[in-house]
């Protein structure tokens, strides 16, 4: 091998053949260590994403107490806005919707960041005396859970009335299914747990449970009061 | 003699082939210090964040949506949409969302010019009320404060930048592991030069194993900040809106510090190459 020819073997094909070796490297280990950084850049990027919240119209009541007649209120319909939770803890309030389907809480990723928290169709309205089911993802509107804790109040502003609770028992459960009460008014705020951990397969959910501190009665029912 | 010819010759594939072994370590602990400061200065830069809003447009269009807010505001009053015009001006949210930024940096709570922003919307009503022929009495004064009250709410909770929080999050989680990549690999890299030099009799052919290693390590960091670009990118990737646009600004502006290390890498490479080809004209 002539002299220039050694120089181009030194200078070029061996930091080459070392590179390809560092690439297989990269493929085998190192794409593990850019998907924690994608997923943490992806949940940094989904849970900051301004949300222009505007009233949309919907008037809350500031009815804190007393009864409220039944056929005074317009029942919200599945997908409707119906109120806003709010907490000293969040940065914005959040939109409470009726019904917890895609459409209204979104896929979660970002492409569907959705509207706002939905409650389950099968547990109660604030002040009917029975468990209030609230969901959203942690990606998008209640990321900002974390930030609550034990003794912490959480406010529901409705259209019929403006409901206050007081984070009693924050747990963390494995799967979705919960047991609702028809007992006692509660609101049960769930999320994804860990918070955060888009790249990862959760299977637990953070519950927040909340007693009733006060608020109106649907249609005079002292139960869960 | 022809034995000792071969044990020599052994003996000098051998040392070939671990002073390989020790580039491909240098490489690797090279490449890990470029991402160290690729995640440093850019992913967990926060100027960088400052000049991917400027270049995205975020601004005006946040502009156009806090006026869009204002619109439907004055025609659910029944005033005309035009009085919303010149209220909330670019400079304004320019301010405001940097105001936000820094005092979310520096854990503070932020201040807007809320008094300016009121005193504004009140003489556009007014000025629009004169103009209908409409003189302000108690009550519709007392009207028209409410509804500027209601627009400067709108306009403090619409003005945040959520993402700054999540960033400054990230920052003090992972700021510590991006000075340790950094840092860790540096003695290491001292250690595996010392070992290269005092292996081989000619001294600069050790730097020079140690060189294919710095540009093997450029080499990689430049595929591998692409790679990662790419991967990155999907997060933005068909969104529409400044916000998403300013997210594919952002990641391109962390990714290219990546380049950058990588040049460097390529100088070092370059000095060694000017320092073996002396120090070989030396020793002939």
């Amino acid at each position: 091998m002539g002299h220039k020819e050694q120089r181009i073997f030194r200078y070029i094909w061996i930091p080459l053949s070392i590179a390809a070796i560092g690439l297989v490297l990269y493929f085998i280990a190192g794409r593990v260590f850019a998907g924690n950084i994608a997923a943490q850049i992806s949940y940094v990027a989904v849970q900051g994403e301004p949300r222009n919240v505007s009233s949309n119209g919907i008037e809350f009541s500031e009815v804190s107490e007393g009864n409220v007649d039944e056929a005074e209120i317009i029942m919200p319909s599945a997908g409707e806005q119906y109120g806003e939770i709010r907490c000293d803890a969040f940065s914005e309030a959040v939109p409470l919707y009726y019904g917890d389907t895609d459409d209204v809480i979104g896929d979660g990723t970002g492409e569907n960041p959705g509207k706002g928290a939905g409650q389950s169709l099968l547990s109660g309205l604030p002040g009917q005396g029975k468990t209030i089911l609230v969901g959203a993802h942690d990606t998008t509107y209640f990321g900002q859970l974390k930030d609550v804790h034990a003794g912490d109040s959480i406010v529901l502003a409705c259209t019929y009335g403006t409901f206050e609770y007081t984070v009693s028992k924050i747990d963390i459960i494995d799967g979705a299914d919960y047991t609702v009460s028809d007992d006692k008014e509660q609101l049960v705020l769930y999320t994804c747990y860990p918070f955060g951990e888009v790249g990862k397969d959760r299977t637990e959910k953070i519950v927040y449970i909340c007693d009733k501190v006060s608020g109106p009665v649907i249609g005079g029912s002292e139960v869960g009061q | 003699m022809g034995s000792k010819r071969r044990r020599r010759h052994i003996r000098s594939k051998y040392k070939n082939a671990v002073s390989y072994v020790i580039s491909v370590f240098v490489m690797l602990c090279i490449t890990v210090s470029f991402w160290g400061v690729t995640i440093k200065t850019g992913l967990l830069n926060t100027g960088i964040v400052e000049k991917s809003l400027v270049s995205s447009g975020y601004y005006e269009e946040k502009a156009e949506s806090l006026t869009a807010n204002l619109k439907n505001m004055f025609k659910d009053s029944g005033i005309s949409e035009d009085v919303s015009e010149g209220i909330i001006t670019d400079r304004m949210i320019v301010l405001d969302t940097n105001n936000y930024i820094s005092s979310t940096i520096n854990n503070e709570a932020p201040e807007y010019d809320t008094e300016g922003l009121k005193t504004s919307l009140i003489e556009h009503i007014n000025s629009y009320l004169a103009s209908k022929g409409v003189t302000a009495d108690d009550k519709l004064a007392e009207y028209v404060e409410l509804l500027s009250d209601k627009a400067v709410a709108d306009y403090e909770s619409n003005i945040k930048f959520p993402f700054i929080s999540y960033f400054m999050e990230s920052v003090n989680n992972y700021k510590g592991a991006a000075n340790m990549l950094i840092i860790i690999p540096i003695p290491l890299l001292l250690v595996c030069l010392i070992v290269l030099i005092l292996m081989h009799r000619m001294k600069y052919r050790g730097i020079r194993y140690f060189g294919y290693g710095v540009c093997a390590a450029s080499i990689l960091e430049i595929i591998t900040s692409l790679l990662m670009k790419r991967s990155f990118m999907s997060i933005a990737a068909g969104k529409e809106g400044a916000y998403f646009e300013f997210v594919g600004n952002y990641i391109s502006g962390a990714m290219r510090q990546g380049i950058y290390s990588a040049l460097a890498g390529f100088m070092i490479f370059g000095i060694i190459i000017i320092v073996t080809y002396y120090c070989r004209k030396k020793a002939i």
